[in-house]
């Protein structure tokens, strides 16, 4: 579904990113964890196009995309939820859903959508700054649902909410991992993202450290201490 | 405290001669060619000046003005008039008083009237334009340019109409204008360098951010406003002095379509650019201008007359350079921030950030005795508190603040919590003085504050942080933490002293060097709290330190927050979701829930009370703190 080989990615000709390898398949959730400054939001970036890798090759699905303008990227299938969410302030939550539809099938697609946030269609009609950080983020992943997405990426969903609220998010996500979504998450909630995903890439100072699934993490102590800060 | 800098020595040196020397080239070809030629280059050095007054105001306050010609343009007159002969004034400008008309200055004290004159004239004409917001004062400067215009050119007793002036004395040579132009030079880096120069650029880079640091931005636009129109009045004043003759449009439109093409192309917030950008767009004009009356290229393609060729060709210039080089030729860049080839300028290394600590004079800094933080930091500690009283704020029907009462002491650490929406940080708004409560009272060491400007509040002693981080993205680490000391007055190498101990306590050394904008955003709200501690706080308003980080730097944090806590007896609001940093830190605990406080107490009581728990940290968070 999604493999990266070799991304290098330099920002003003200082490189943060040092050649970084990942394999995604269908149906999986991979977490990408590690430090701040690991380079994670980087790798993400170039990813979906925000950032042009200054090596290596990003292919998502048959195709090679590095290189592609960030809206063809999506156009192809692959959705951010990006850190901050991001949501269009001034519209309603509506028209902010209305815009993220495609094609045909929209109204079907919106409730189906709109069953899973109850929330949302509750506020439908005010603006989407009147929401809540938890809202917004609900509005976040239901916009970036609305693509019908085969890959959904995920950038800090739980950044700045509150702890009943992530709750509710990983519960929200939950639901979509049952569902079979291909997720790439991205999380510095150290306790969630080993709970929630099948596999994971560690990341330090720009370069893979480990790799593996749940079980592995858990049993390296040291690489937890290292980059994770530990387990509660 | 030697040692102690933003810009290596030899950046700083490299900034400056490079643009020098291209002045000094322009001097050397004029000087060199045909009487024709001299004039030429004579008029561009002129030019570059104009455009080095824009720079000044336009590069470091990132706000666009179309007015700066007509400062040129009353520059140029004011020149003209001080010294046309006696005879030629009574002719054209009757209405002219005596004394100026028979005057016949030098050029020299009338290019110097012409720049005090034009400076003098800024001021008053940005009084009121320089409070106008940022996208007003683009439409608000041109209007005055085309005020100028209409001035002049009905104003036939003293200006001499539409018609114009002549027979002005043509005493600027090109080595006289490649002088003034390295002056300009000098003058435009130095403001640049300078820590008026930061504080501009800061509310460039965000405006927000600069106002919560006691940056004033109506009166640090003001200032500039006035040095571009004084460096504008003298460029006006010397090419009048080459040209001989002036009318309301040598400096109109076309000029400053001209100008401000120069400066866009060649990277409107560096010195280089503006000097880079007028050589090349005047190169071009040249060369079309020629083409303009008939030419041969190469010796085969024949031109006719084709008018308006050397203005379609500046126009054709900067729509591609707005496409291809956003950030202009240099990339905003001077000189001693660029990579060199190693051949060029043996000594400076490829992508060699600008800005570097001088470790040994970090070093030289004795923490218990001559740290500048520290020294202030103690003679303030008093007993005083940040307080606020029944506030209420409404956003149209959303009541977002229902009565909040609020009291922060010195030396105490208070945390506030509560679900998405409570009001947390409308709450820091209403305190920092970004937002006025419609009911309510804020209070700081016994003094109503109420109405106070941001700026005002941080110059008091209260700094806060915000939730995006809100980094000046251009500036480096360094710069943009020094800027905190400067914003409250704080200047030159001991805002840099106070920048690098802040740095250094947060264990931030490494990411000094980088541009702001290229650190991820953990760090850049990282970057948001030392750049808070730099103005030297009573009262810290932390919005979310410590999102985005990992357990273990969460808990550095919450040991550096202790240290300041301790060393500086600041107090400290803290808005954190991540509850083992605000638990460990703060041994006071708010929670506000839809806009009201639901709870006061210590940490353990706030988790073991079921309303908190019910509201805020549900269920499944007492399943892991009580297991």
């Amino acid at each position: 579904m999604l493999e990266l080989r070799g991304i290098k990615v330099a920002y003003g000709g200082v490189e943060v990113v040092h050649g970084v390898d990942l394999r995604l398949a269908e149906g999986e959730v991979l977490g990408m964890i590690g430090p701040n400054g690991a380079g994670k939001s980087s790798v993400l970036r170039a990813v979906c196009g925000l950032a042009q890798p200054s090596s290596g090759e990003v292919r998502f699905g048959s195709r090679v995309v590095n290189g592609m303008a960030p809206e063809r990227i999506a156009r192809l299938g692959l959705a951010l939820v990006p850190e901050g969410r991001h949501v269009f302030k001034t519209l309603t939550v509506a028209e902010n859903l209305k815009l993220a539809e495609r094609g045909n099938g929209g109204v079907v697609a919106r409730e189906r959508v709109l069953e899973r946030f109850p929330i949302l269609r509750a506020r439908a009609g005010e603006h989407a700054d009147r929401l809540s950080g938890g809202e917004q983020q609900q509005l976040a992943i239901a916009r970036a649902l609305l693509g019908r997405p085969r890959l959904l990426i995920l950038d800090e969903p739980s950044l700045g909410l509150a702890p009943k609220t992530i709750d509710l998010i990983y519960e929200l996500l939950g639901g979509l991992r049952e569902e079979g979504t291909t997720m790439l998450l991205v999380e510095q909630n150290a306790a969630r993202t080993i709970d929630f995903c099948d596999r994971f890439l560690v990341l330090g100072g720009g370069r893979v450290r480990a790799q593996g699934g749940r079980e592995e993490l858990q049993g390296d102590s040291d690489l937890l201490r290292a980059y994770m800060g530990g387990q509660r | 405290m030697r040692g102690v800098r933003l810009h290596s020595p030899s950046s700083l040196a490299t900034s400056l001669l490079v643009p020098l020397a291209l002045v000094g080239v322009a001097v050397a070809i004029g000087a060199g060619g045909t009487t024709s030629l001299r004039g030429t280059v004579t008029l561009i050095l002129c030019n570059l000046i104009v455009v080095l007054g824009l720079q000044v105001f336009i590069g470091n306050s990132g706000v666009y003005s179309f007015g700066q010609l007509g400062f040129a343009s009353a520059g140029a007159y004011v020149a003209a008039l001080l010294t046309l002969p006696a005879a030629f004034a009574a002719l054209q400008t009757p209405g002219l008083p005596d004394s100026i008309a028979t005057a016949q200055l030098g050029p020299l004290p009338s290019t110097l009237i012409a720049a005090v004159a034009c400076g003098l004239l800024a001021a008053v004409v940005g009084l009121p334009l320089m409070r106008t917001s940022t996208l007003a004062i683009p439409i608000s400067t041109f209007a005055f340019l085309v005020v100028v215009y209409n001035v002049i050119a009905n104003w036939d007793a003293i200006s001499g109409g539409s018609s114009g002036l002549v027979s002005i004395p043509r005493t600027t040579g090109v080595e006289s204008a490649g002088l003034w132009a390295a002056a300009a030079v000098v003058i435009a880096l130095a403001f640049k360098r300078s820590a008026r120069g930061y504080r501009l650029q800061a509310t460039r880079e965000d405006e927000v951010a600069a106002r919560s640091l006691g940056i004033g931005v109506t009166r640090e636009r003001l200032i500039a406003f006035a040095l571009s129109g004084m460096l504008c009045g003298v460029g006006g004043a010397l090419a009048v002095h080459q040209s001989g003759v002036l009318n309301p449009t040598t400096f109109y439109f076309g000029a400053t379509v001209t100008t401000v093409t120069m400066l866009v192309l060649g990277g409107a917030r560096s010195v280089l650019g503006a000097v880079l950008g007028t050589i090349a767009v005047a190169s071009v004009n040249e060369v079309l201008r020629g083409v303009e009356d008939g030419a041969h290229l190469f010796g085969a393609l024949s031109v006719g007359d084709t008018p308006g060729l050397a203005a379609i060709g500046v126009g054709l210039i900067l729509l591609a350079a707005m496409i291809a080089l956003p950030n202009g030729l240099t990339g905003g860049r001077e000189a001693g921030e660029l990579a060199w080839p190693g051949w060029l300028l043996p000594g400076s290394r490829p992508k060699d950030h600008a800005v570097r600590i001088d470790h040994t004079g970090v070093g030289s800094i004795d923490r218990a005795t001559r740290s500048p933080w520290a020294t202030v930091g103690d003679g303030d500690r008093g007993g005083g508190a940040l307080h606020a009283g029944g506030i209420c704020v409404a956003f149209g029907g959303l009541r977002v603040l229902r009565g909040v009462d609020l009291t922060l002491s010195r030396g105490e650490a208070l945390g506030l919590i509560g679900p998405n929406g409570a009001g947390k940080t409308t709450l820091v708004n209403v305190l920092s003085g970004f937002l006025e409560p419609d009911t309510g009272t804020v209070s700081l060491d016994g003094v109503d504050v109420g109405g106070r400007s941001p700026a005002r509040l941080a110059r008091a002693g209260l700094a806060r942080t915000f939730q995006a981080g809100l980094p000046f993205p251009h500036l480096s680490g360094l710069e943009n933490v020094a800027v905190g000391a400067m914003g409250v007055g704080i200047g030159g190498r001991r805002s840099v002293a106070v920048a690098i101990e802040v740095l250094e306590r947060l264990g931030m050394r490494e990411q000094a060097a980088l541009p702001a904008g290229s650190l991820p955003p953990a760090s850049q709200r990282l970057l948001g709290v030392a750049r808070a501690l730099a103005t030297r706080p009573h009262y810290l308003l932390l919005d979310e330190p410590a999102a985005g980080l990992s357990e273990v730097e969460a808990e550095e944090l919450v040991a550096i927050l202790r240290g300041v806590l301790e060393d500086f007896g600041c107090g400290i609001l803290l808005i954190e979701h991540e509850m083992s940093v605000v638990m460990s830190l703060c041994p006071r605990v708010q929670v506000i829930d839809d806009g009201v406080t639901l709870r006061i107490g210590s940490p353990a009581e706030i988790q073991a009370d079921p309303a908190v728990v019910e509201a805020y940290l549900g269920s499944s968070y007492l399943a892991v703190a009580g297991a």
